[in-house]
C-alpha cells in the first residue's frame, strides 16, 4: 500500500474515533517515542499523536499492523485518560503510565474489538523476544524481565476486578 | 371530446390530421408534427413569445379569473383521508409523520427535504398504500420540458393526430383525461432538478383552485377533491454552505407548499432487526459504524455518508452472502475513493474485528 495514503487514512481513523476531527494531527516522526500530546486550554484543545516514522514509499502489511496497534493505543489513551491525572514528574508518571496504558487498552477492546490483534502486533514488535532471566541475574536484569513479562500478561492480570472504567 | 389547436392558423378542430391536410398545402401529419415540435420547444425555453402564445395566455387568464371567492375555499376532504391517522407506519419518524399527515388532511401540497435515502419517497408511498390511494409516481430531471409534464400530441394507431396527457393532468383528473374514474396523488421525486419552466407549469395545480389549461390540447384540467401533490427533494438548490447545488426554489414557489425537513429516521436498528432480520449484535456493530461514519461526514472528514436506503441495502447483502465482509464490500466500500476506502476499512476492522483485504 502507498504510504501516503496509508498515513492519511490513519489520521482520518484517529480523527473519527477520537471525534477530534480538524484539532487532531497524525505526525510520524523519527526516534521520537510514539505518545499522545494536548496543546491549548477550553475550546482551543489540539491532540497531537506521534507515531514512528517508517522510510519507503510503500508500506509492508507487518508494519501496517504496527502502526494500527501503536494508533490504537494511543486512541485508547485520548478516549479513556484522564490528562490532568497524568501530568506526574518522572518516577510517579511511568507507574501510573504502565497501569494506564493497561486499562485503557483493555477498555479500548470492550469498545472495539478490532483493536485487540492490531496492539498484541504492536507490543510483539515492540516488546521482541521475552528475555530469560538468569539465575543470580542483577537487580535490572530482574527489572526488566518482571517488566516484560508484565507486557505480554497484562490482558490476563487485568482479570483482578480493582481496575475499572475511570 | 377533445378539441386541438392547430399551430399553424390557430383553428381548433377535433381532427386535427384532416385539418392539416386539407386547410395547409403540402403539409402531411408527420411534417406538422415535426415543424411544431420545434417550435414548442423554443416557446416552452421562453425564449419566443408569439402572438399565439399570448392569446392563449389571456384565454388562461380569463378561465381563471375568480369573481366568487367562495370559489377560493379548500375543498371538503372526504371521510377516507380520516384513514391516514392510522399509527402503523415506524418510517420515518412518528412526529413526523403526523406533522405530515394532518398537512395532508388539510388540502396542502407537501415538499419534503432530505439527505438521500432517509426514507422521504418510501412515507409518500406507504400512506398511499395503507390508505388504498392510487399513487402516481414520477421523477424530475434537468432535461424535463412543459410537454412531457402536461402532455403532447402523438400520432394514433390509425395515422391521426391525437394528444396524450402528461402525468399531472391525469393524476388530477383521470376521468377527464379518458384514464378511468380513480382519484390520485402524485408523488413527484427530485422536483428540485426540474428547470424553473417545469416548476411554474406545475402552479396551477399547487392553488387552492387546483385547475390547469392544457394548452395543446385546449382544455382545463380541473383536479379531483383529495388530489395531493406530494414532492420530494435533496436540497431546496441551496446547500447548507450557501452554495447553489441545484435549481433554487423562488419564494412564490416555496410558498406553495407545506415545507418538511427530513433526516434519517431513529429507527434504523428496529429495521434492521426486524425488516431485514440482522441478529442484534450485528445490528448494534453495524450502527455504531454508521454513526461514526455519519459524524465523519458532518465534520468533513470522510466525503460519502451511508444513508438507510444504503443501510439496509448492506444488511440484505449481509443476509445473501453471509458474511459481514463480502457485504461491506459489495455495499459499501466499491462506491467510494481510495481515502474513504482507507477509513472505511479501518474503521470496519476495529468495529466487527475482522480485517478487509
Amino acid at each position: 500500500m502507498r504510504k501516503r495514503l496509508f498515513e492519511t487514512g490513519l489520521q482520518g481513523l484517529a480523527r473519527v474515533i477520537t471525534s477530534t476531527y480538524k484539532n487532531c494531527q497524525v505526525q510520524f516522526k523519527t526516534n521520537v517515542i510514539p505518545h499522545l500530546a494536548r496543546f491549548g486550554k477550553g475550546k482551543n484543545i489540539r491532540w497531537e499523536i506521534v507515531l514512528p516514522f517508517l522510510e519507503g514509499v510503500e508500506i509492508s502489511e507487518e508494519d501496517q499492523r504496527y502502526l494500527h496497534g501503536i494508533l490504537d493505543h494511543e486512541m485508547c489513551h485520548k478516549l479513556h485518560t484522564d490528562m490532568d491525572v497524568m501530568k506526574q514528574k518522572q518516577p510517579v508518571f511511568d507507574l501510573l503510565n504502565v497501569l494506564e496504558d493497561t486499562r485503557v487498552e483493555k477498555l479500548g477492546c470492550v469498545d472495539f474489538p478490532g483493536m485487540s490483534p492490531n496492539l498484541d502486533s504492536a507490543l510483539i514488535k515492540i516488546s521482541g523476544e521475552l528475555p530469560v532471566c538468569k539465575e543470580g541475574a542483577n537487580i535490572l536484569a530482574k527489572a526488566i524481565y518482571a517488566l516484560n513479562f508484565y507486557e505480554r500478561n497484562r490482558w490476563d492480570m487485568l482479570k483482578n476486578k480493582n481496575l475499572k472504567r475511570k | 371530446m377533445v378539441k386541438f389547436k392547430c399551430r399553424l392558423c390557430g383553428k381548433q378542430c377535433h381532427d386535427l390530421s384532416s385539418h392539416v391536410e386539407k386547410e395547409h398545402d403540402g403539409m402531411t401529419t408527420e411534417k406538422y408534427l415535426a415543424t411544431t415540435n420545434h417550435y414548442i420547444r423554443k416557446l416552452h425555453g421562453g425564449r419566443i413569445v408569439s402572438k399565439w402564445y399570448l392569446r392563449n395566455i389571456e384565454k388562461i387568464s380569463e378561465k381563471n379569473e375568480v369573481n366568487d371567492f367562495a370559489q377560493i375555499k379548500k375543498e371538503p376532504i372526504k371521510n377516507h383521508f380520516q384513514n391516514l391517522l392510522k399509527p402503523s407506519l415506524f418510517l420515518p419518524d412518528k412526529k413526523h409523520k403526523d406533522q405530515l399527515l394532518k398537512c395532508i388532511l388539510n388540502g396542502d401540497n407537501c415538499l419534503m427535504v432530505g439527505p438521500t435515502g432517509c426514507g422521504k419517497t418510501t412515507l409518500a408511498t406507504l400512506l398511499a398504500k395503507e390508505n388504498n390511494i392510487n399513487l402516481y409516481h414520477t421523477k424530475f430531471n434537468t432535461e424535463m420540458t412543459v410537454s412531457d409534464l402536461l402532455g403532447h400530441p402523438i400520432i394514433t394507431e390509425d395515422k391521426k393526430i391525437g394528444f396524450a396527457y402528461g402525468i399531472l393532468p391525469r393524476a388530477m383528473n383521470s376521468k377527464a383525461c379518458g384514464n378511468g374514474d380513480e382519484e390520485h396523488w402524485l408523488l413527484i421525486d427530485e422536483i428540485d432538478a426540474a428547470p424553473a419552466r417545469v416548476l411554474f407549469a406545475l402552479f396551477g395545480a399547487l392553488e387552492d383552485q387546483r385547475e390547469i389549461f392544457v394548452m395543446e390540447a385546449c382544455k382545463t384540467i380541473k383536479a379531483t377533491p383529495n388530489f395531493r401533490i406530494i414532492a420530494t427533494a435533496n436540497t431546496k438548490g441551496i446547500d447548507e454552505d450557501g452554495r447553489y447545488v441545484r435549481q433554487v426554489f423562488d419564494e412564490a414557489f416555496l410558498d406553495r407548499w407545506s415545507l418538511f425537513e427530513c433526516n434519517y429516521t431513529e429507527h434504523e436498528k428496529t429495521l434492521l432487526i426486524k425488516k431485514e432480520g440482522i441478529p442484534e449484535e450485528t445490528a448494534e456493530k453495524m450502527m455504531k459504524f454508521l454513526a461514526l461514519i455519519r459524524k465523519g461526514v458532518e465534520n468533513e472528514e470522510i466525503r460519502m455518508s451511508i444513508s438507510t436506503r444504503r443501510l439496509l441495502d448492506w444488511a440484505n447483502k449481509i443476509k445473501i452472502f453471509n458474511s459481514t465482509r463480502v457485504a461491506t464490500k459489495l455495499s459499501l466500500l466499491n462506491r467510494l475513493c481510495k481515502e474513504d476506502q482507507a477509513i472505511y476499512k479501518s474503521l470496519f476492522q476495529r468495529i466487527f474485528a475482522r480485517e478487509i483485504k
